[in-house]
């Protein structure tokens, strides 16, 4: 049996044990929860921040983490164009706490959200990076806990969620001027 | 693909996104003291902001995973429907925050003239509130004063007894602040305020420096100042006060305030009649006059479009280069003063610029208050008069 399948029983072996846990990842585990609160953290931040370089600095954040969220959504669609692997409740007895999804499991895409956002933020504002990269763990493992992923699934996620905002924020140098356009038609408009 | 027909969440995703960011919004504003998005009307304290928005927050989340808790775990809307729905009811919050406090801010008395000496008995009398925060012998001025739209953005009022009476002098019009129990010729101070205040606006700080001996003559800039025009204003009026007998016209000094405050720089650098200066928040650069959302922070949406259209404010600002002439006041002190939250001239900036320029100018940051507030502070009222009163 690989570690994958191993560590995968270890976590969806945990569903059904206590009824508060159970709720509290089916909370987590949803498209909505922790997506609208990842998103909830960005409007905060661009709206937040005293000095005006430090909006601006956290703006930068928000929108990479935008233009990281939409890389990582087409590396996820591209893999899966190029393969398709079974999700865990297709395979095997499993707990599941979720609906029965019917893409591929391998990457996750919700991991890869989470992380894209997460890294984006992190790699301007340690402290919302955090609190996203947090959330964004949660979700994952909430993932894996209600029986609609693999470990590997959400960990090739979560890297392809990173790398994507990494390549935006550090590499992709030619979307810079895109940003500092909108953030300064934004500051015309008293909005930014 | 979009598809949001199918989703019988849709709309209730909608509406919880919207009511979400409502609250966020609530809260960032109570954390950054952002008046134009504070539903509470930016005069109540934060923790009422920071409740507001727990509260919409909370009622969200709570509302839409007790009501929907069954219909979340079936497929429902896609990632891109959820992006694009998020959006949507960001945009529309932020909107409708924008509006609402916009309409919860607006400043509901008008301000009116006064005259001379005719405390309770103009158009500004003062109610029993008032008589009792500003005293009985509160002034119609000090009244229409403490009523105006900036004194309502949570100003306290100063008790001052002063009377005051409009003049004319050149193409200028103002009002002259007298001291009470005046023995013979005493200081006098010519005070300059923005274009968007009149001479009333300013009278809670013209009356404490009246009830400290001092003569104020306060002039508004005028709605639509022009350059070089503007220069003849601090001139004139300082001829009118030495033409008074209740002023000692070797005892003159400038007060200003936002582009006010621009304007005595430069004129009390060409006038040596005048012995001493304070700026109350100069902008002192055109950067000062692109704030971006800290302008948010001084007031609501709608006033903040009004006051981006004045383009005037630009011209003269630039053309009276006031960095460039703070050094030529050639030892006569000068006294600059920024309040601590300034959403327009952050603190620092305006440290660095004026030591750049090469003056040796004495700042001080006033903590809790704005650049709008600034000139109505009863702190920075008794820090002007007792540096006045050391220095002229």
């Amino acid at each position: 049996m690989s570690l994958d399948l191993q560590l995968f029983r270890l976590i969806n072996g945990l569903a059904g044990q206590s009824p508060l846990l159970d709720a509290g990842m089916r909370l987590l585990v949803n498209e909505y929860f922790v997506p609208t609160t990842l998103s909830l953290v960005l409007v905060a931040l661009w709206f937040g921040g005293w000095r005006a370089d430090e909006r601006e600095i956290n703006q930068r954040a928000v929108l990479q983490a935008i233009l990281s969220l939409a890389l990582a959504n087409g590396l996820v669609k591209f893999c899966n164009l190029i393969y398709f692997r079974p999700r865990p409740f297709a395979a095997h007895p499993v707990n599941l706490l979720f609906y029965r999804p019917s893409d591929s499991s391998l990457p996750s895409n919700p991991a890869a959200v989470g992380f894209a956002l997460a890294t984006a933020v992190w790699l301007h504002n340690r402290r919302a990076g955090a609190i996203m990269y947090v959330l964004a763990a949660l979700f994952a493992l909430a993932r894996i806990y209600c029986g609609v992923h693999y470990p590997l699934d959400v960990v090739a996620g979560g890297l392809i969620g990173a790398l994507s905002a990494y390549l935006v924020v550090r590499k992709l140098g030619f979307l810079d001027p895109l940003i500092t356009l909108a953030i300064r038609v934004g500051q015309r408009l008293y909005l930014a | 693909m979009l598809n949001f027909g199918t989703g019988a969440l849709a709309p209730s995703y909608f509406l919880f996104a919207f009511l979400a960011v409502l609250g966020t919004l609530q809260l960032v504003a109570a954390r950054h003291k952002l008046i134009g998005l504070s539903l509470i009307g930016g005069r109540r304290g934060a923790i009422w902001g920071y409740l507001l928005g727990a509260a919409l927050l909370g009622g969200a989340f709570g509302w839409f995973f007790t009501t929907r808790w069954e219909d979340i775990f079936r497929p429902g809307l896609a990632g891109s429907e959820l992006f694009v729905l998020f959006a949507l009811a960001s945009v529309g919050a932020v909107g409708f925050t924008l509006l609402l406090a916009s309409l919860l801010y607006r400043p509901s008395v008008e301000l009116k003239p006064c005259h001379a000496h005719a405390a309770g008995a103009s158009t500004a009398r003062a109610t029993a509130f008032e008589r009792r925060a500003l005293g009985t012998t509160a002034s119609a001025c000090e009244v229409a004063s403490a009523r105006s739209p900036i004194a309502k953005a949570g100003v306290r009022l100063v008790p001052a007894a002063s009377a005051c009476e409009e003049v004319s002098f050149g193409q200028g019009q103002g009002m002259l602040y007298l001291p009470q129990d005046q023995r013979g010729p005493g200081p006098a101070i010519c005070a300059v305020f923005s274009p968007e205040s009149g001479p009333y606006a300013l009278g809670l700080l013209a009356g404490a420096l009246a009830r400290e001996g001092f003569v104020v003559l306060a002039i508004g800039l005028g709605g639509q100042p022009r350059y070089p025009e503007v220069l003849a204003l601090l001139p004139a009026a300082q001829a009118l006060l030495a033409r008074r007998e209740e002023v000692d016209e070797d005892r003159l000094g400038v007060l200003g305030f936002d582009l006010g405050a621009d304007l005595a720089l430069r004129a009390a650098s060409s006038d040596e009649r005048v012995k001493a200066v304070v700026a109350l928040a100069p902008l002192l650069q055109e950067a000062s006059l692109r704030p971006g959302l800290s302008l948010l922070r001084e007031m609501p949406y709608g006033q903040a479009i009004r006051w981006a259209r004045h383009r005037a404010r630009g011209e003269v600002l630039r053309e009276l280069n006031p960095l460039g002439y703070t050094s030529k006041l050639a030892g006569r002190p000068l006294l600059v003063i920024y309040g601590q939250d300034d959403g327009l001239v952050p603190p620092e900036r305006a440290r660095r610029a004026l030591a750049e320029s090469g003056a040796s100018a004495e700042v001080r940051v006033v903590p809790g208050e704005r650049h709008l507030t600034l000139a109505h502070s009863p702190e920075v009222a008794h820090m002007v008069a007792r540096w006045f009163k050391e220095r002229i």
